[in-house]
């Protein structure tokens, strides 16, 4: 089941929207292009596409993505329509919802986890 | 740090304010204020519902709001701008809309230009002169390090001077 998963897990370059060191966006963030945080986010993300939520952001919503990508700080619920991932030294405070989750040895994390089939 | 770029897509959508540190460029649409201590690039895609605080501007797509930038506004000929304007200096192209006032940054005008200084971090008012440095083939130095982090961007806001018409009205 997982197989059909590997093609997408190159890396994605930074494209569509970058929210650079810095910049802090208070509000809601929609949309249906890849989404890069390296500042901060408070209120909410939702996209059809990707979201990376880059090291040493800080995130404070909940995000509504296709796949989500967290290496910074995320406090909210997170929902994906295809996968999460948290990495190592990643720290997510939130429930998590998808159908692929995974979670990196070494990331922080405290919340409910639902992989809805 | 207020070297960072940041880029909102064109078919993103931002409902809220942005604020920070750094160069925005916005192809997609932002319905709220944009405080920023950079350059702002607005596509022709672009389109703003808010204010706008920045240290310069070059505006190419829809804009309800008033603008206020420490230096330089150019308004692009795809440009709309409802809603004053204050800037140290402005030009429109031909075939930009702009209703609203202007209104000339005065004090900021009669400064003598800002020399750059070493290990010294950018103001907001050596963003453009810096430009201007970096566009000549000739210049003696290289910019200070801080500031040619965003000579791309720089370099977006000061291309096609030939085109650019100086009737202010």
């Amino acid at each position: 089941m997982a197989i059909t998963t590997q093609a997408r897990t190159a890396s994605p370059q930074p494209s569509g929207t970058v929210i650079g060191a810095g910049l802090t966006v208070d509000g809601e963030i929609g949309g249906n292009e890849p989404l890069t945080v390296y500042g901060s986010v408070k209120g909410k993300i939702s996209l059809t596409d990707i979201v990376i939520i880059e090291k040493g952001s800080v995130v404070e919503a909940d995000v509504e993505a296709s796949e989500i990508k967290v290496y910074g700080s995320v406090t909210g619920n997170l929902v994906a329509t295809d996968r999460i991932d948290v990495a190592t030294n990643a720290r997510v405070i939130g429930d998590l919802r998808a159908p692929r989750i995974q979670i990196a040895e070494g990331a922080t994390f405290k919340g409910h986890i639902e992989m809805d089939v | 740090m207020s070297n960072a770029t940041h880029r909102i897509g064109a078919s993103t959508r931002i409902t809220g304010s942005v604020a920070g540190s750094g160069d925005l460029t916005v192809a997609g649409a932002i319905e709220g204020n944009i405080q920023l201590d950079g350059a702002v690039l607005l596509e022709p895609t672009s389109q703003i519902n808010g204010d706008i605080v920045a240290a310069a501007i070059r505006v190419g797509g829809k804009v309800i709001g008033n603008v206020q930038v420490d230096d330089k506004a150019i308004l692009e000929r795809s440009a709309d701008l409802e809603g004053d304007l204050t800037a140290t200096s402005l030009s429109i192209e031909a075939g930009a809309a702009l209703r609203g006032r202007f209104e000339a940054n005065r004090d900021a005008a009669l400064l003598p230009p800002p020399k750059p200084q070493r290990n010294a971090a950018p103001t907001r008012n050596e963003v453009l002169p810096a430009t201007e440095r970096v566009s000549r083939p000739a210049a003696k130095k290289p910019a200070t390090v801080s500031a040619s982090a965003s000579t791309e961007q720089l370099a977006l806001l000061s291309r096609s001077p030939s085109r650019v018409r100086s009737d202010e009205e």
